[in-house]
């Protein structure tokens, strides 16, 4: 499964449709909205709906607003195992005999919770043997009732595509695409795996999360620097937990913490769908109803009050590695919403989008330091104060000291003498092509509504936001990099090769 | 028009019976779904380009895929690395009224994309602009490859930026395993197996940049697919004169040596300090033209095929033993493509989960597949084969693969036919005959020491020696 993990949830990009005129023919941005319907079921339900006819293929999000930032210490990773776990089936599907294996799941997981505390205290040996002797007979046993992948299995032979899941620190998603004729299928099923999940082969799901931890974190240079710049970046808020969790935590998750995760988090008023593509509006509205209507609304969500303190000093994290160098940096930047939000996105892209941005063409094309560059707002989340961030990859031969002085200098010249009008007009043309070339995906489409309205409240925010991004100045863009990009609010990360190159 | 008939059934179909919610298994649907047939319109210029166009109107957006036939097969001996370093000048160069990096401001201050990249059997060239800007945008793109500007200083840029990709090649585990598996089974210095490498990237000249150019760069070997938003009453006359810069010349034709790889090889390539191993094993595929072709891809549903496939269901499902496991067989039009399975597992594991991969691949040969695997691979194919149809420039992109491999344009219908027909004596037929689990070639990628006492229960592992 190619699970996206996000490791940089890039920002999906402020989205811009204003008029394009093409001779007779006019895309205008109501146009365009006309297109996009949203509702929301009295349960708190929101669905956001794009009719696109072009092909008689459909996409479905699911969007969930909860992520790794919702996670507790010593519970990191529930919020991945859960999406897992999703895949899992439901008491109709995945299963030969659900009320048999009721009954097992429950005596499995008090006998693995027996059986890990007495190996976390007594150190795995006698009687610890026998209780992990007595989960794995438990589990044998579930097993053997278990219809492997069935949900997915139905999917795919029903020509489903695209199917997968990812797992954010601010959101976890579910998505796939079927033929048109199909909807009803994806409705039946998805309701009923978010009505009644049924977490059956836990243990070894954890396994094969733990192997994904080692592939995305422990054998991967990068994954292993930003784990470590996360974490020292943020020492309160839980921005700092890595998405996947710490390995500890994964190994001690239960099946009753998910369930208890389940039930305060997968609340139908935290539940977005988007659907784009060859479908009848009445319908959907129709089966919303029918299929997610009984879903029982339950208390809101607990939310995070944790603010991460102001940061006193830089702070700097090294590793040191049989591989090439790499590095990072961030600045503490507010989240989503906050009166500097439209000059950091807008920054960002006169930063780094395109061969003609900033660092691009004078670090890669002109002093020929990186070999790739990339800045990036809304590290690792943006429901929070977050970091601003720039990555790079340096050349053969340079040092990273040189590369972080010309990135310095880069912001220094912006500081002092302000963006062209040009530059913002061009950022702000490339995201605005962005949108026309997102509507040619229905998935890529289905993505950004769900998205928009589940974290920014509101889908219209894709549009709306654009017109307050055209009042964006010069000025403005510096006064963020005068307010947030200093020393003391600064975070570095450095890979090294195994101490050369030393900073 | 069709479509909308069809559609308009289905919807009537849900609109009676719908009452309640229905499990999965309660629900009917419209067995035959249609979908917009593409014309693909197609005529050769008089410099020898051919093109392929396909109208959409649906945005007001031009795309080009422009192909150039010979990619990096055509690069000389000893010159590896050519065929990045003319991608990247090509792009770098701009043209007389915006050089280099103005030509970059031009494009972005109008949102084009332009991309140049090499690929083993052609270079592809992909631009994206706005209809509006087609007038203005083109005939600079067009000068800017049919009269590039190579100079001293982008060769020196694109060196650099492919010795800093080669130094940093090996850094991960997948990457460095595929590539050099690879090269265990086509041979190291075989056109199928080279790589760059520091010193031939150091030989290569700016005249050896613009010797390779004018070799690909000539009417025969150039495929402009076309799809999107234009006029088609002079869409015709305007890319004949856009294209006709380009000169006449000889068509690249493709010639490979007989492939002859190594069996029952273990390698191991070190890296200390590492908590998973990347394995990946295999043999030779076969060849696109096959008449096996069909049940060949069956076979491979079956034992690999997303969430559905046996490696996905017992490797990572049942026994937890990996995130990432996947497999292949390959085939190629001009040589045999390559069979494999690859995984990540942790160090204590790697025995166990070679065994069952190689397990799992003796089973299918022995036993075969069940009559209800073959019925659901082939119902997942032909349900998702919308999918295949749902946008035109994955119908263009199609036809310009095969057109690249001289092959029949229909040849994925015929595909399609020939799969509905596959049944599960062909799949066992074909498994029995193509796969070999007994002569596959291994190779490990994972901590040395670590793995040492593991891997002895396999065989005797000898050093991949990495090229610089």
């Amino acid at each position: 499964m190619k699970k996206y993990l996000f490791i940089f949830v890039l920002f999906f990009g402020i989205l811009v449709a204003n008029v394009y005129a093409q001779g007779d023919k006019v895309i205008s941005m109501d146009k365009l909205k006309q297109r996009i319907h949203s509702f929301t079921l009295k349960n708190g339900m929101t669905f956001v709906v794009m009719e696109r006819k072009t092909s008689p293929v459909v996409s479905f999000v699911t969007f969930v607003k909860v992520g790794s930032v919702d996670e507790k210490t010593g519970h990191t990773g529930i919020a991945h195992i859960f999406e897992h776990m999703a895949f899992k089936g439901t008491k109709d599907i995945g299963t030969k005999d659900y009320s048999k294996e009721k009954v097992l799941l429950k005596k499995l997981d008090e006998a693995y919770k027996k059986y890990i505390k007495c190996k976390d205290l007594e150190g795995n040996q006698g009687k610890c043997k026998i209780y992990k002797d007595e989960f794995e007979k438990i589990l044998h046993k579930a097993n053997s009732l278990v219809k492997h992948n069935e949900f997915s299995k139905i999917i795919e032979r029903n020509g489903g595509e695209d199917l997968n899941a990812g797992t954010s620190t601010d959101y976890t998603m579910y998505y796939c695409s079927l033929p048109a004729n199909k909807v009803e299928l994806w409705f039946s099923l998805e309701s009923d795996r978010l009505k009644n999940p049924v977490f059956r082969e836990f243990y070894t799901e954890k396994e094969v999360i733990r192997e994904e931890r080692r592939m995305r974190v422990d054998t991967s240079y990068m994954g292993k620097l930003i784990e470590a710049f996360r974490s020292i970046a943020f020492s309160a808020h839980p921005y700092g937990h890595p998405t996947i969790g710490w390995d500890p935590d994964i190994i001690h998750t239960t099946i009753s913490d998910v369930k208890e995760f389940y039930k305060k988090y997968y609340v139908p008023q935290n539940i977005t769908i988007a659907i784009v593509g060859d479908i009848d509006l009445k319908e959907i509205k129709k089966m919303a109803e029918t299929y997610f209507g009984d879903m029982k609304k339950r208390p809101d969500s607990p939310y995070v009050w944790t603010k991460e303190p102001k940061q006193a000093a830089k702070k700097e994290v090294l590793l040191y590695a049989d591989a090439q160098p790499m590095y990072i940096r961030g600045y503490h930047v507010p989240g989503y919403g906050s009166k500097d939000y439209l000059a950091l996105e807008l920054l960002e892209g006169i930063l780094s989008n395109g061969r003609s941005s900033r660092l691009y063409s004078h670090l890669v094309l002109e002093k020929k330091l990186a070999l790739s560059i990339s800045a990036f707002y809304g590290f690792p989340g943006e429901r929070y104060p977050c970091l601003f961030g720039i990555y790079a990859i340096p050349n053969q031969g340079v040092g990273l000291d040189d590369l972080s002085r010309a990135i310095d200098a880069e912001l220094e010249d912006i500081l002092k003498n302000g963006v062209t009008k040009q530059e913002i007009e061009r950022a702000y043309t490339l995201e605005e092509a962005n949108l026309l070339r997102e509507m040619e995906s229905n998935l890529g489409m289905a993505r950004e509504l769900a998205y928009a309205q589940s974290i920014y409240g509101d889908y219209n925010r894709l549009f709306s936001d654009l017109e307050k991004l055209k009042f964006v100045s010069s000025k403005d863009i510096q006064h963020v990099i005068k307010k947030y990009f200093i020393s003391s609010n600064m975070v570095e990360g450095r890979l090294l090769h195994n101490g050369k190159n030393k900073k | 028009m069709k479509r909308l008939i069809i559609m308009s059934m289905i919807l009537s179909i849900m609109g009676c019976g719908f009452n309640g919610p229905k499990k999965y298994n309660e629900l009917k649907f419209n067995k035959s779904i249609s979908w917009p047939n593409y014309k693909i319109i197609s005529f050769k210029s008089n410099n020898g380009i051919n093109f392929f166009l396909i109208e959409d109107h649906e945005l007001p957006i031009i795309k080009f895929n422009i192909y150039v036939k010979g990619g990096k097969y055509a690069v000389p001996k000893g010159k590896e690395g050519l065929g990045f370093i003319l991608a990247q000048m090509l792009r770098m160069g701009g043209t007389k009224k915006y050089p280099g990096e103005k030509l970059d401001v031009f494009l972005e201050d109008r949102a084009v994309e332009y991309n140049i990249d090499f690929d083993f059997l052609n270079g592809e060239i992909d631009i994206d602009l706005l209809k509006k800007d087609f007038d203005t945008v083109m005939p600079v793109i067009i000068e800017s490859l049919a009269n590039p500007i190579f100079t001293k200083e982008k060769l020196n840029l694109a060196k650099m930026r492919l010795l800093t990709i080669i130094a940093r090649r090996n850094d991960r585990q997948e990457e460095v395993g595929m590539r050099e598996f690879k090269r265990i089974i086509y041979g190291k210095n075989s056109v199928l197996g080279r790589i760059p490498t520091k010193k031939s990237v150091e030989n290569i000249s700016l005249q050896d940049v613009r010797t390779f150019y004018q070799k690909l760069f000539v009417g025969p070997n150039i495929l402009v697919g076309v799809v999107g938003d234009f006029d088609k009453n002079n869409i015709k006359q305007k890319l004949n004169n856009l294209f006709q810069v380009f000169k006449k010349g000889e068509e690249i034709k493709f010639n490979f040596p007989e492939v002859n790889p190594p069996l029952c090889k273990r390698y191991i390539i070190d890296k200390p300090g590492s908590n998973q191993a990347f394995i990946v094993l295999g043999h030779l595929g076969d060849y696109r033209l096959n008449p096996d072709f069909a049940p060949l891809q069956v076979m491979n549903m079956v034992l690999s095929g997303g969430f559905s496939g046996r490696l996905f269901e017992n490797i990572r499902t049942k026994m937890g033993l990996a995130y990432s496991v996947y497999g292949h067989f390959g085939g190629e039009r001009y040589y045999p493509g390559l069979f494999f399975v690859a995984l990540k597992t942790k160090n204590s594991s790697v025995t166990r989960a070679i065994e069952a991969v190689l397990d799992e691949l003796e089973k299918i040969k022995q036993y075969g597949a069940k009559e209800k695997e073959v019925e659901e691979a082939k119902e997942q194919f032909l349900n998702s084969l919308v999918f295949r149809y749902d946008s035109p420039k994955k119908v263009l992109e199609r036809r310009l693969y095969y057109e690249i491999r001289d092959m029949d344009p229909d040849s994925f219908k015929k595909l399609i036919n020939d799969i509905k027909g596959v049944t599960v004596k062909d799949v066992n037929r074909v498994a029995k005959k193509y796969l070999q689990p007994k002569d596959v070639d291994i190779l490990v990628v994972g901590d040395k020491k670590d793995l040492g006492e593991e891997l002895k229960k396999i065989g005797q592992f000898e050093d991949w020696k990495l090229e610089q």
